[in-house]
């Protein structure tokens, strides 16, 4: 018995049609989202590991750590995650070289102190980040 | 009425057939007075192609009518040939009473019984004799014994006569066809397209974890945005750190003018200035707030205080 009415299948089909088209459409929007994404994620993922590296490299905080022990008069006290570094001079060469070293270098300053102590000498004080 | 194995009461039907419930389904036998079998040889190998010279078999017997045909295959190329026309058995069916959506199937007797024999179909004038496997109605008059015919021998085929609920027209038909195999077509079309692109979509995901992974990243872009952002903001600290601090060490010391002390703590930056010279104090003040936010200073006119966020 043909029971069923050929525009059945009609509309069967057309529902069906409706129904992949739609999902279809649905996956390709995610499709082109995750595609954004991604870009956006690369783009940002290489700049931060640029930005990462140059405030976290080792071999230049090591070298920047040896250079300002050489300087007379500084004194260095590490601890867990900082470095303390001190120096109450009255030489302008040793200050000024300590000075450079500090802001020459990418290593990530806490906290920075530069005062007149008496007439003579200068304080000079810095927390800076160990990575 | 008789049970078949699907539990549906059978129906045989030769001139007319009383008491078929209206609310139940049905299945109807018909007897040979609604169709027409011929036992042909073939020069063919298998139904389909007996099916199709079928109607050149009934050539020129039949009376008018759109004929449809089931073949059945007795022996090598013997084919049982059945000829129907669906709209005279649906105006039979209608003409008893018998609503068609109550029906379940349809059967000739040929298609179900074949035991050589005369059977009694309870009707006033006929008799059903079934010899050479092919069922014929002859006068009650001929033959004086008639068993009772055995619905409980009847084998039912999976498939019945095709007839078509409704209003069969074949150009419509084929249109209606044509259509949804158009549509199928288009859905296959599309079904592709959405796997192709559901198979892109995970090779995308599984790349963009491995950049996750690669790079330490965190999963989310808003969390990702968040740490880019602390991570540019500590980088612009900095650089405006060593910019301020650059500037102080450029700017000419003497005796009585001189920086005092310049401390940047937490996020904020002290300096203090000793000058006598107005005008030098006020361009300190305009260029250390360059680097600098929320930057505020007093002058007591020896020396200048600026105090300012990083």
């Amino acid at each position: 018995m043909n029971k069923i009415h050929p525009i059945f299948w009609v509309l069967l089909t057309t529902v069906l049609l409706i129904i992949i088209i739609f999902k279809t459409h649905n996956i390709q929007k995610i499709y082109e989202n995750q595609q954004l994404i991604y870009a956006n994620k690369l783009i940002k993922a290489k700049e931060y590991m640029v930005l990462k590296k140059k405030w976290s490299d080792k071999i230049k905080y090591q070298n920047f750590v040896n250079n300002i022990n050489k300087i007379q008069g500084v004194e260095v006290y590490k601890n867990n995650h900082t470095i303390d570094i001190t120096l109450i001079t009255d030489d302008r060469n040793s200050l000024n070289k300590s000075c450079k070293l500090l802001l020459n270098y990418p290593i990530i300053i806490k906290s920075f102190e530069i005062k007149k102590d008496d007439k003579n000498s200068i304080k000079l004080k810095a927390k800076v980040y160990n990575p | 009425m008789f049970l078949s194995k699907k539990k549906l009461p059978i129906y045989f039907m030769h001139e007319s057939v009383k008491n078929i419930p209206k609310d139940k389904k049905v299945i109807i036998i018909l007897s040979p007075l609604h169709y027409w079998t011929k036992k042909i040889s073939l020069p063919v190998k298998n139904e389909k192609e007996a099916k199709k010279i079928a109607p050149s078999v009934f050539d020129t017997i039949l009376p008018e009518g759109e004929y449809k045909y089931i073949v059945q295959k007795c022996s090598d190329d013997n084919f049982l040939i059945t000829a129907y026309d669906q709209n005279s058995i649906k105006k039979f069916l209608k003409q008893n009473g018998i609503k068609l959506s109550n029906i379940s199937d349809i059967y000739t007797i040929d298609q179900v019984f074949n035991k050589n024999g005369s059977y009694d179909i309870n009707s006033h004038n006929d008799i059903l004799l079934i010899s050479d496997e092919i069922s014929s109605i002859i006068p009650k008059n001929f033959i004086k014994e008639a068993q009772a015919l055995p619905v409980n021998d009847f084998i039912l085929p999976q498939k019945g006569l095709s007839i078509s609920f409704y209003q069969e027209d074949s150009l419509s038909k084929k249109i209606y066809t044509n259509i949804t195999i158009a549509l199928v077509i288009l859905s296959l079309f599309y079904s592709i397209d959405f796997f192709y692109t559901l198979y892109h979509l995970n090779k995308l995901t599984k790349k963009i974890d491995t950049l996750n992974t690669l790079y330490k990243l965190p999963p989310t872009t808003f969390q990702l945005n968040s740490i880019m952002q602390k991570i540019k903001k500590r980088d612009d600290r900095q650089s405006r750190l060593r910019d301020v601090a650059n500037y102080l060490s450029r700017t000419k010391a003497t005796k009585d003018d001189f920086l005092n002390s310049f401390t940047i703590s937490n996020g904020y930056v002290n300096i203090l200035y000793n000058t006598k010279d107005k005008n030098k104090a006020d361009n300190i003040y305009k260029d250390v707030a360059k680097y600098l936010k929320d930057v505020s200073s007093s002058y007591d006119g020896s020396t200048l205080s600026i105090k300012a966020k990083l």
